[in-house]
């Protein structure tokens, strides 16, 4: 061993370590196929599935052309121009990679699996990106970091087969090969960048974030005077190939040329080029006559920018800025304006304690860790301040963009980690080498030792400042030898020490450096348990099975979803369309294979409306829309047998609420509420809450599930009525085991030209009364 | 008048049952008008003939026990059997026996004697029957979708009637001195037709005997009908699926079934209400539901699954038995009449016992079962693969009844280089006689169990040999020695 030098035996373990942690990232996904079995989850991920395979069993062209006439029944759906393709089209290029060595993994397999895999190569890119920013040994950290944090795990546990799953991967790679580029100031680079960001167009939405990074970086080093060729080579590479790149993808199309959020990477490319153009102007005229024309120039170009732009935006040949990237800005803007939006849970702002239930330790290194990128400053750490600020903003205004905010998170962390362990465990021999033996500085970082135990300990019992007292302490240490030994001294004493060959403060105290590393070990355990507990815990349920624990302790699994996707797979003709609430469009495509109206495509709030004023007005107004629209199913959820608290019934005020949007008139918030502006489903409920669709398919027959009498409503904790309500243009047609999928069948109509309100009166043996004759 | 109504209702009883059949009895029609002259050789007399058709399942079995005499000049070794060719698709299942010495009979499909209107079944005697002698024999017959629920729709808890339509006399190649039949149903007897009248019937409890009669000729024709009640459900598969995948190397059986399932009872009334399937479980076993199956599967069996399109079905538990595993399957949703679903089943067992090799040969035989089967079940539409190793050679598959067809193929799966042989066996109206050892017989040697560790060092060679070659070479334009 003695014989193998350090950076031999460093060969091996790196790869080693990196496979380690890609085995462990993907492992600690698996808890859902473990517990559970090998299936997709969710909503949106249905789609993806479902239309993988028709792109692996239709082919490529099939695919690109699909006209999904089972969506959004009567309007379908262009598939091949509104989805980001890139999932699907990577889990069909690996499916057919396989079969063509002959192993015959089924699509469903590859699909389940896709993310996990990904985060292995997720966080092999965490390494070399924070590679870039400081060492190898920080790499490691943030790609163990990025493994396992549940921030990336909630959107990449196996089966969870959405965009997020391989976007992730394709935004820290692409972000890599930015940095690359711009260090080296290599085409090539600039070109791979363009490549992966082509790719990550092709996957998720979330592009849009790059498009504005990169540039945004770029004009930032321009305005710290950082012009470079460089920059100029790589960034102009990646924007003339990236831009032409993503117009190849059908739903982004001329995007990139026409909206406002594409407009920053088309003027910063061009303010690129003016200060090249000035830069090469300026080496042929004399400084004198350059001032005059740099001013008029500047003058004229900003002149010329904001008018076009103006003109541009307000003649509509620039989109102005949608609805989704105001509530970016605002976080009440969706509430007011696009309900459909802000019924999404994940479109919710954050709640603080998700950041640390998210990243837990990593959260308070990474202010330390955009503090030492400070400190470096290099184009490079430039960016990753940049990027940590602005995923700080959107990660606090949306749940959802917490994933965007994990890999700058751990990076970062992953950096301050690292220059603490750098700091505590250098030896002492080399660090003696390379410092002078100055006794001084020796001194006081012996002095620092007392200082730092406790503030250790405060960090242990979970403080938020650790870092930031342990350079407070280190501070107050540092007073001893000389209180004007500046800055400078202080910060190396703290914690930073600098990777370059600047001179060194080591700490030479063995129970010192034992009591840090030791503390530090501790949070890793901490962490990894932490990671562990909340992945199991939290994101590991696939939603479409739902478990409890019998009094016995035995497990018990309420499938009902599937039993009633799969009675109406089986058991309803053909082209049966069923209508639901948009949540379950995907899911019911999916696993159900009936026509949906809507779905969690949400492109079209008026027929999302159509739907809610269907579900929130009366039999005889909603069996017209019903009719209409050639429904024969409707589908709900109600969860008021077992208490499950997802049910459509919670969600029915979104749905009148956007039904209200569109259809005033025949939908009115204000009636579902009782007078005391409560909103209630027992004795107290309104007339027309009674009288709305949804409560009668609700609660239809439920009261005789008691027996009559004390019928309680396990999630609204409601004590229903003895009599419950009754249905005439509908029929019960199936309800599942738990009663948590009811599925009514719409009735034809009367074969006599009756009223069917009548005929069912008729039918149970009520004679009409003879005033409502009369009336007549 | 009662004659009337009873007229009217067999009228609309054969209204409503579907036309096949009643092109059968147009045929039958026809038929009564002239005397038969049955084909075959007239060498036989029966004496005395008992026959019992049992409705209690849907499948139908008919028992025909005949004391025959040999009437001619020389010793006679076949003995014929006459099957309507209007149920010749109906006809699953036929086996014959000495009554005596309850030895099988060999019985063979004749396609000697053959016309439009009947099948022969030819029944080989063990041994030739002197001029003179008689014999006893038993023929046994199961017939498959022969009922038909009337009502055709019924509640949720409502029992369900079939009408079954028949020939009262037995049909025989030979005339007979003396006939009788019994039919025995799962319950009362509702209604009995009778067509000619002729024929004399008794009806008791769930029993109705017809005859005896006296001098009935050959191939004597009849009809009659015979409503009764039946609960539960008439479980019939439209395709089944079995894989079977053999491993020599890893000494693995591994098998997979699919089934695409119909409840063929008499359909549901109006929809399905969960409240009286919950407040009245009792009531579904007067229905016609299915709440779950039973199949047996090898006692050596695991990693056994149960899905189905959209996943796992957690609804199933397994119980372990002296000699096998019993698995009880629940659907996810009760199947009442005329509801569909599908599932699929799988788990490998040690191939030990059913793979031997001949020895001082390449030769290997497989023994499998048919497929595992369900009480009651008829199998519409059967295909069964089996897929050997890589490398067997001159397969051949022996199978103890008449099938479809027979296709040998090559599939290639994980770490292929060839394709492994592949045996695909189409086969139409199987029921559980029918789930007998199908036998394959291949040559696979010794070598062959080298290819695949073969294979497979190859491949990672190969890897290895790319990557050492890429990571030698050099890409950078303008070679490595100027970027020093």
């Amino acid at each position: 061993m003695s014989t193998e030098s350090p950076s031999t035996i460093a060969k091996v373990l790196k790869p080693t370590i990196l496979i380690l942690i890609a085995i462990v990232a993907i492992s600690s996904r698996l808890f859902s196929i473990i517990r559970f079995e090998s299936v997709i989850h969710e909503f949106d991920p249905w789609f993806n599935y479902r239309t993988t395979q028709h792109l692996v069993k239709n082919g490529f062209y099939d695919f690109w052309n699909w006209f999904d006439e089972k969506s959004w029944y009567p309007l379908g759906r262009v598939v091949g121009g509104t989805v980001y393709p890139g999932i699907m089209v990577t889990s069909a290029l690996i499916h057919n990679v396989l079969h063509f060595f002959n192993f015959p993994v089924d699509i469903r397999n590859v699909c389940v699996f896709l993310a996990p895999m990904f985060s292995g190569l997720t966080a092999f890119s965490a390494y070399l990106l924070t590679k870039e920013l400081k060492d190898s040994s920080a790499g490691l950290l943030a790609a163990a970091f990025l493994g396992v944090a549940p921030g990336y795990i909630s959107r990449s546990v196996a089966g969870s087969y959405d965009n997020e799953g391989i976007a992730i991967f394709l935004l820290v790679f692409t972000f890599y090969l930015w940095i690359k580029a711009v260090k080296t100031g290599s085409a090539f680079f600039g070109l791979l960048t363009a490549l992966f960001y082509f790719y990550m167009v092709s996957a998720w939405g979330g592009y849009v974030f790059i498009t504005n990074l990169v540039p945004l970086h770029a004009f930032t080093l321009l305005l710290m005077g950082r012009f470079s060729n460089r920059l100029y080579v790589s960034y102009s590479t990646f924007y003339a190939v990236g831009t032409l790149l993503s117009m190849q993808i059908p739903f982004v199309g001329f995007q990139p040329t026409r909206t406002s959020e594409h407009m920053a990477a088309l003027g910063v490319f061009g303010l690129l080029q003016l200060y090249a153009f000035a830069e090469l102007i300026r080496g042929y005229i004399p400084p004198k006559q350059f001032q005059t024309l740099l001013k008029g120039g500047i003058a004229a170009v900003a002149i010329i920018a904001a008018v076009g732009l103006t003109i541009l935006s307000f003649s509509g040949v620039i989109a102005p800025f949608t609805g989704r990237f105001y509530s970016l800005y605002d976080t009440g803007y969706a509430k007011i304006h696009i309900p459909i939006i802000a019924s999404v849970s994940e479109h919710q702002p954050t709640a603080w304690t998700s950041f640390f239930f998210d990243l837990q330790m990593l959260i308070f290194l990474f202010p330390a860790g955009v503090y030492l990128c400070f400190k470096e400053l290099k184009d490079e750490h430039v960016f990753i301040i940049l990027y940590s600020v602005f995923a700080s903003y959107f990660a606090g205004v949306m749940v959802r963009l917490m994933l965007t905010l994990t890999p700058v998170v751990c990076v970062s962390a992953a950096i301050a980690y690292s220059t603490l362990l750098d700091t505590y465990l250098e030896t002492s021999k080399h660090v003696l080498a390379v410092t002078s033996p100055d006794a001084t500085a020796i001194a006081a970082p012996v002095d620092v030792t007392p200082e730092v135990k406790p503030a250790g300990n405060g960090a242990g019992t979970g403080s938020k400042k650790a870092a930031a007292k342990a350079a407070a302490a280190a501070a107050a240490a540092a007073k001893t030898p000389a209180k004007s030994a500046d800055t400078d001294a202080k910060a190396q004493a703290k914690a930073a020490a600098a990777a370059s060959g600047k001179k060194r403060y080591p700490i030479f105290n063995f129970d010192s450096r034992a009591l840090v590393v030791l503390q530090l070990t501790w949070f890793l355990f901490m962490f990894a348990w932490h990671c562990t507990y909340v992945t199991s815990g939290s994101y590991s349920s696939p939603s479409i099975v739902l478990a409890s624990r019998q009094q016995d302790g035995s497990q018990m699994i309420i499938d009902d979803f599937r039993e009633a996707y799969y009675w109406l797979r089986k058991n309803t003709k053909e082209d049966a369309k069923v209508m639901s609430w948009w949540d379950y469009g995907y899911q019911m495509a999916g696993m159900a294979n009936v026509t949906t109206l809507v779905d969690n495509n949400t492109w079209n709030n008026t027929h999302i409306a159509t739907v809610g004023k269907a579900m929130s007005t009366s039999e005889e107004v909603s069996y017209k829309v019903l009719r209409q629209h050639d429904v024969d199913y409707v589908l709900i959820l109600f969860g008021g047998v077992i208490g499950y608290s997802g049910d459509d019934i919670n969600k029915f005020l979104w749905m009148i609420r956007i039904a209200e949007g569109v259809y005033p008139n025949d939908v009115k918030e204000a009636n579902f509420f009782t007078p005391r502006g409560e909103y209630k489903v027992d004795h107290d409920a309104t007339k027309t809450m009674k009288e709305s669709l949804m409560y009668k398919m609700s609660y239809y027959r439920f009261a005789e599930l008691y027996g009559g009498g004390n019928a309680v409503d396990h999630v609204r904790s409601a004590r229903m009525p003895a009599e419950g309500p009754t249905l005439s243009v509908l029929e019960e047609a199936y309800t599942t085991e738990n009663w948590l999928v009811r599925i009514y069948k719409v009735k034809d109509l009367d074969i006599l030209g009756r009223d069917l309100k009548d005929s069912t009166a008729f039918d149970k043996g009520k004679v009409r009364k003879v005033s409502s004759l009369k009336r007549k | 008048m009662r004659l009337i109504a009873t007229n009217a209702l067999v009228a609309t009883i054969i209204a409503a049952i579907s036309l096949t059949s009643t092109s059968s009895f147009v045929a039958a029609e026809e038929y009564w008008s002239e005397q038969d002259v049955p084909l075959v050789p007239q060498s036989f007399k029966i004496t005395n003939l008992l026959r019992t058709l049992d409705l209690s399942k849907p499948i139908i079995r008919e028992i025909t026990s005949a004391a025959v005499q040999n009437t001619a000049e020389q010793d006679q070794t076949e003995y014929y059997f006459p099957v309507d060719q209007a149920y010749a698709d109906n006809l699953a299942f036929i086996s014959a026996e000495n009554r005596k010495t309850k030895e099988a009979l060999e019985v063979t499909k004749d396609d000697k004697f053959y016309d439009a209107q009947f099948q022969y079944y030819k029944i080989k005697l063990a041994t030739p029957l002197p001029p003179g002698e008689k014999v006893q024999i038993t023929v046994r017959s199961s017939l498959t979708n022969l009922i038909h629920a009337f009502p055709t729709h019924v509640g949720q808890a409502e029992k369900q009637k079939f009408v079954f339509f028949g020939n009262p006399f037995a049909l025989t190649a030979y005339p007979a001195s003396k006939q009788k039949t019994t039919v025995v149903t799962p319950n009362n007897v509702l209604e009995v037709h009778e067509h000619p009248e002729e024929v004399d019937v008794v009806v008791k409890n769930n029993q109705v005997i017809l005859g005896p009669y006296n001098d009935v000729n050959s191939l004597e024709h009849g009809i009659f009908e015979v409503q009764y009640e039946m609960t539960g459900a008439v479980p019939h598969i439209r395709h089944f699926r079995r894989e079977i995948e053999v491993s020599q190397w890893g000494n693995n059986l591994a098998v997979e079934e699919h089934y695409n399932f119909v409840n063929q009872g008499a359909e549901l009334k109006g929809q399905f209400s969960r409240i009286d399937y919950q407040r009245n479980p009792m009531g579904i076993r007067e229905g016609n539901g299915v709440l779950g199956f039973q199949t047996k599967i090898p006692k050596l069996a695991r990693d056994i699954y149960y899905r189905d399109e959209i996943g796992n079905i957690s609804t199933s538990a397994i119980a372990h038995q002296p000699d096998h595993v019993q698995l009880m399957l629940k659907p996810r949703f009760p199947l009442f009449g005329g509801w569909n679903t599908t599932w699929y089943i799988g788990y490998n067992t040690p191939l030990d016992g059913y793979l031997r090799k001949v020895t001082g040969t390449d030769k290997h035989i497989l023994k499998v079962p048919v497929f595992s089967p369900m009480p009651d079940t008829t199998y519409e539409d059967v295909e069964i693969r089996v897929v050997l190793p890589e490398g067997a050679k001159n397969v051949k598959a022996v199978l103890p009844f008449e099938v479809n067809e027979i296709e040998y193929s090559t599939t290639k799966t994980y770490m292929d280089s060839a394709g492994r042989s592949t045996v695909t066996i189409l086969a139409s109206n199987l029921i559980e006689d029918h789930a007998q050892d199908l036998f394959i017989e291949y040559e696979y040697s010794q070598v062959s169990y080298l290819t695949k560790p073969l294979a497979a060092a190859t491949m990672l060679m190969a890897i290895y040999a790319t990557s050492i070659v890429f990571s030698r070479l050099d890409f950078n334009i303008g070679g490595s020695t100027l970027k020093k």
